[in-house]
């Protein structure tokens, strides 16, 4: 699938993330978090799994985590792609 | 043509069917068309009283093919008074016979109900007047899509 | 009672929250009603079905019942909840406005669908029908009776007094005509009958107020909005300890009173008969729930042998 707009889903509460998405030819992920040092790699692992399983290979993809666990990164993410891919 | 099906039939011998106190509606009635070799009837009318009635409604919103979480199923002590009895006998698989009904009946109070009939019993008395039709190619299948016995007509049978 | 199960408190927890929904396992409630509903705003209703299904789909060794607030099933809303949040295996689905016995019967049609496409057992996702408006309340008794998959009738004040155009008061006598109609339908079907919220998280006093009044009615369960309002409830719907002795004393009563071959015996100036062991037995049975007696009453010792 290909992001064909701009889209986000998510909250600024705590145990949530955002997740901004726009269309781009190549694929660049950028991760913001509180625990950035702790779970960086965690959140990056996750993130490049739902990017796999949902074949998006291109885009920019921005994540402001503020402490999410992975069903929340999951589901932020489905989401994200759902409203970036639609129509 | 798709979505419409039929063929003509004329009028066979006419019965008046009289079925006894805690008989079975459906059983009898099969076995009167086995006695006089009627392959096809539908029911003129019928009247009387009945009891211990087992019939079905379909739930709101369901979807083919009927199954049984999507019928309510009603039994009805009664007894009641039988108003009316709906439908045709058609051979079914493999030639045996085979009815389908609807029913309707009122209770003490006026109220009617009625569907899909499985099963009924005679009360006092059961008067049925019912129509022998000759006709040819037309059957009673399980039909997949509807998940419940239904007519198959082939045009073209003589 | 088949399986007498406990269901005296039943907290909303809003849909979109990640904060909320992973604080679910150390609830000590019976019940959380996970809400789709009025708890999301509309632009965020597809993220919050998500949201809910990755969480239940983690959540795999509960200790609660998990309910579902759906959206209304005339809503765009309703059927994609469904089709989302039901393969991530909640308990049952709590259906808003529900004003028809065929608005239940077609979620119970439904249901069975996603069961035969989930192939799990038929039957297994329960209802908790929302009575919140006039004609829901009318309806109550062919609701109660539309559906096998309906455990307990919810009557909900705060869509109920918007749809008669009147304001909730702390007494609450506007409601007390739709409280009982609701009850009746539910006693009358042998199912459960959950009360209301209680809007004000700040006012304890008149939660256990309404509580109490809901219990002396007939209402075994209450629906909360905050996890401070669970102890106030579970202390309400628990068995007083002198009502626990007064019960045993009352069974203790009944069985010499039938050595002695007779039905009806007087304790402590009071007559004791079958209505009065019932009740005695409703008691015990939520005492031993509540792990206040240790031996759970049987059939004889209610009824007596034939």
């Amino acid at each position: 699938m290909k992001i064909v707009k701009k889209a986000q889903a998510g909250t600024m509460q705590s145990s949530d993330l955002m997740v901004f998405l726009e269309p781009a030819e190549t694929l660049n992920v950028t991760i913001e978090s509180t625990v950035l040092k702790q779970f960086g790699a965690l959140i990056r692992a996750k993130v490049d799994e739902m990017l796999q399983k949902h074949g998006i290979d291109a885009g920019e993809v921005r994540i402001t985590d503020r402490g999410a666990l992975d069903y929340a990164i999951e589901a932020r993410l489905e989401t994200a792609i759902m409203r970036g891919t639609e129509g | 043509m798709e979505g419409l099906w039929y063929k003509e039939c004329s009028n066979g011998r006419r019965f008046i069917i009289k079925i006894t106190p805690g008989e079975s509606l459906t059983t009898r009635l099969l076995q009167f068309a086995h006695l006089t070799d009627v392959r096809y009837a539908m029911i003129v009318s019928a009247l009387g009283s009945v009891k211990n009635v087992r019939l079905r409604g379909i739930k709101t919103g369901a979807k083919l093919p009927i199954t049984p979480p999507r019928v309510t199923i009603h039994d009805i002590e009664g007894p009641c008074e039988l108003l009316g009895l709906q439908g045709n006998i058609v051979p079914g698989e493999d030639d045996l016979l085979d009815c389908h009904f609807h029913i309707m009946m009122s209770k003490s109070s006026g109220e009617v109900v009625g569907g899909h009939l499985y099963e009924a019993e005679v009360f006092a008395t059961c008067e049925i007047i019912l129509t022998e039709l000759d006709v040819s190619g037309v059957e009673r299948h399980v039909s997949k899509v509807g998940g419940i016995p239904t007519i198959y007509i082939d045009e073209e049978a003589p | 009672m088949a399986g007498f199960k406990l269901r005296r408190s039943l907290l909303y927890v809003p849909g979109n929250m990640p904060s909320m929904l992973q604080n679910i396992p150390i609830f000590n409630c019976d019940s959380v009603i996970i809400d789709l509903e009025d708890a999301v705003p509309l632009s965020e209703k597809d993220a919050a079905r998500h949201l809910v299904r990755h969480f239940l789909l983690n959540y795999t060794d509960r200790n609660k019942e998990l309910l579902v607030r759906i959206n209304p099933l005339d809503t765009k809303w309703g059927y994609e909840d469904l089709k989302v949040v039901l393969p991530a295996m909640p308990d049952g689905i709590r259906l808003p406005k529900a004003d028809t016995p065929e608005i239940v019967e077609r979620l119970d049609t439904l249901l069975t669908e996603f069961e035969e496409e989930l192939e799990v057992e038929i039957g297994r996702f329960g209802i908790l029908p929302s009575l919140e408006s006039a004609l829901g309340v009318i309806n109550a008794v062919g609701i109660a009776n539309s559906s096998e998959r309906i455990f307990a009738l919810a009557f909900g004040a705060e869509d109920y007094t918007a749809s008669m155009e009147i304001e909730r008061s702390r007494g609450g006598e506007e409601l007390f005509n739709a409280r009982t109609r609701v009850l009746w339908a539910a006693k009358a079907k042998g199912i459960q009958a959950v009360d209301t919220i209680f809007a004000d998280v700040s006012d304890m006093e008149g939660l256990r107020n309404e509580t109490e009044l809901a219990k002396r009615l007939g209402y075994t369960g209450k629906c909360l909005v905050n996890p401070r309002q669970i102890e106030v409830v579970h202390d309400v719907f628990a068995p007083k300890q002198h009502e626990v002795e007064y019960a045993l004393q009352v069974i203790e009563a009944i069985q010499r009173a039938r050595q002695l071959g007779t039905g009806v015996i007087a304790l402590g100036g009071k007559m004791v008969d079958a209505p009065v062991v019932k009740r005695a037995a409703r008691v015990l049975r939520t005492a031993y729930a509540h792990g206040m007696v240790d031996t759970l009453i049987d059939e004889e010792a209610i009824h007596g042998a034939q």
